[in-house]
């Protein structure tokens, strides 16, 4: 499906169509899964984000814009629910400003929950060692080759500014790796770059 | 291995995760069918937690049968603080527009600011919704620059409670009232059924959250500037306890609140000089009420 498809797909969303919604789950579920896998190395917990980000990009359909590509648009939003979560797991508290305006502070135990299959990667574990934001900047440079200017668009920073961090958190991926594995660290990043 | 094998390799590896039969699609076009029939289905007894000056209300349900109102009074005996008792339990806070407003929350980051305005049956009144994410702050001197003279944070509360950190939220922008009626107006001329819009930064505090731990458990500090609020409502359930405590020499508001595992306690008390009210918090079961009345007494 070419770009105008699918901007008049959004369009009919927009008008209410939530059927037409069905069209854009199908070309993106598969990446976002891969996306939300990566990022919080855990598969249920991908699906269950998947489910969530496409609940939330259906609310939010009136604020797409095309200047980004509706694909960028949903892992923008993925990032958030991801970072979302991990924060969430990592300081293992919620804090709701909800209740009649007052803060409820619920919590519970910070547990991080990240699967075995994943961690029988060797890629898999140097991901795990990166901060969320150079994760996905990896995966979305590596798995979607999103270019510097549209990631710029999504996280508000300068393409030379994502271009370096991209770079350290590949050498810092590849020394993971090196610790694992082997091979020489200059070959792969360049690679990759 | 070339760089363009190597590159293929670790995009492979990193998409050789999916299953063949992963299919979230009718899972949540069925969602979406289902939460389109709940809001065209509900209708709301709401209930007006906040009230501020600019007259933004969040709408939430609930069964109310009042029973008994407990009010904490300012200097001039205008009711602060309201909480009225009743016999049916408290309700959780749902329903598609409070979904959606999570749903939102989640997508902004700490400082952001949004107006959010839900068109349908939950909302007869048209009503927009204001949302901050509060700045959390764990040094204790950046936070004091922050919040300046609206309180003096202490770095240790009575009973050795160490500060841990803070979270800032700030008033609703003067001319909001202006800002939401052109939201709704421009909602209706668009046919849209959510809106959500920045709002433009604003240095007056709202609300101030503090931290602090020791070996009993966390201490929580909320201030409420009431520089701009007429008065706060709550409402306690059964087996819930609200009375009437007396701190520095003055009255105050004593609740024991059932959350779903745990019971929340804690102390409020107005000071009209600093038009601010305090609150001190906690869920921590070795924390007595004692405790919190000695910790808001030198506040």
């Amino acid at each position: 499906m070419d770009k105008k498809e699918l901007e008049q797909v959004i369009k009919e969303v927009k008008a209410g169509d939530i059927d037409q919604f069905g069209v854009i789950i199908d070309i993106m579920q598969k990446p976002l899964f891969v996306y939300c896998y990566h990022m919080l190395g855990h598969r249920q917990e991908a699906e269950d984000a998947v489910q969530e980000v496409f609940l939330k990009a259906y609310e939010q359909i009136d604020s797409y814009r095309s200047v980004v590509s509706s694909s960028a648009w949903l892992y923008k939003i993925a990032y958030h629910h991801c970072l979302n979560l991990l924060k969430r797991a990592r300081l293992g508290r919620i804090v709701t400003f909800w209740k009649a305006g007052m803060p409820t502070v619920s919590r519970h135990e910070g547990e991080e929950r990240i699967d075995r299959e994943y961690l029988n990667s060797p890629l898999h574990l140097a991901l795990l060692k990166l901060s969320a934001s150079e994760r996905n900047l990896i995966i979305l440079r590596v798995v979607e080759d999103k270019g510097y200017d549209e990631l710029s668009i999504l996280f508000n920073k300068k393409p030379a500014a994502l271009r370096k961090q991209f770079e350290r958190a590949l050498k810092k991926c590849k020394s993971h790796m090196l610790a694992v594995e082997g091979g020489d660290d200059h070959d792969t990043i360049s690679a990759v770059q | 291995m070339t760089r363009s094998q190597q590159s293929s390799e670790w995009k492979r590896q990193l998409m050789d995760v999916v299953e063949g039969d992963f299919d979230v699609k009718d899972q949540v076009l069925q969602k979406l069918h289902e939460r389109k029939k709940q809001r065209e289905a509900i209708s709301v007894k709401k209930r007006i937690g906040l009230i501020v000056a600019a007259t933004l209300v969040l709408g939430g349900t609930t069964a109310f049968a009042a029973m008994k109102v407990y009010e904490l009074k300012n200097d001039q005996g205008e009711a602060i603080v309201r909480v009225s008792e009743t016999t049916e339990s408290k309700s959780e806070y749902s329903g598609g527009r409070i979904e959606i407003m999570n749903q939102i929350r989640e997508t902004l980051q700490p400082g952001a600011r949004v107006a959010v305005y839900i068109a349908g049956p939950e909302n007869p009144d048209k009503n927009v919704s204001f949302m901050e994410i509060p700045l959390e702050v764990t040094d204790q001197t950046e936070l004091q620059n922050k919040v300046g003279s609206f309180f003096e944070i202490p770095q240790e509360l009575v009973g050795g409670y160490k500060f841990v950190e803070g979270n800032i939220s700030h008033q609703l922008n003067e001319d909001a009232s202006a800002f939401f009626d052109e939201m709704v107006k421009d909602a209706e001329r668009e046919n849209k059924k959510v809106l959500v819009r920045d709002l433009p930064d604003n240095p007056k505090l709202q609300y101030l959250y503090l931290t602090y731990n020791a070996s009993k458990g966390e201490v929580y500090v909320n201030l409420t500037n009431f520089e701009n609020m007429k008065w706060v409502s709550e409402e306690a359930g059964p087996n819930e306890t609200v009375e009437k405590v007396t701190v520095r020499q003055k009255e105050a508001l004593y609740h024991v609140r059932k959350l779903k595992d745990k019971e929340a306690k804690y102390v409020q008390i107005y000071q009209d000089d600093k038009k601010r009210l305090i609150e001190v918090r906690t869920t921590a079961p070795d924390i007595t009420k004692e405790d919190l009345l000695n910790i808001a007494e030198k506040l």
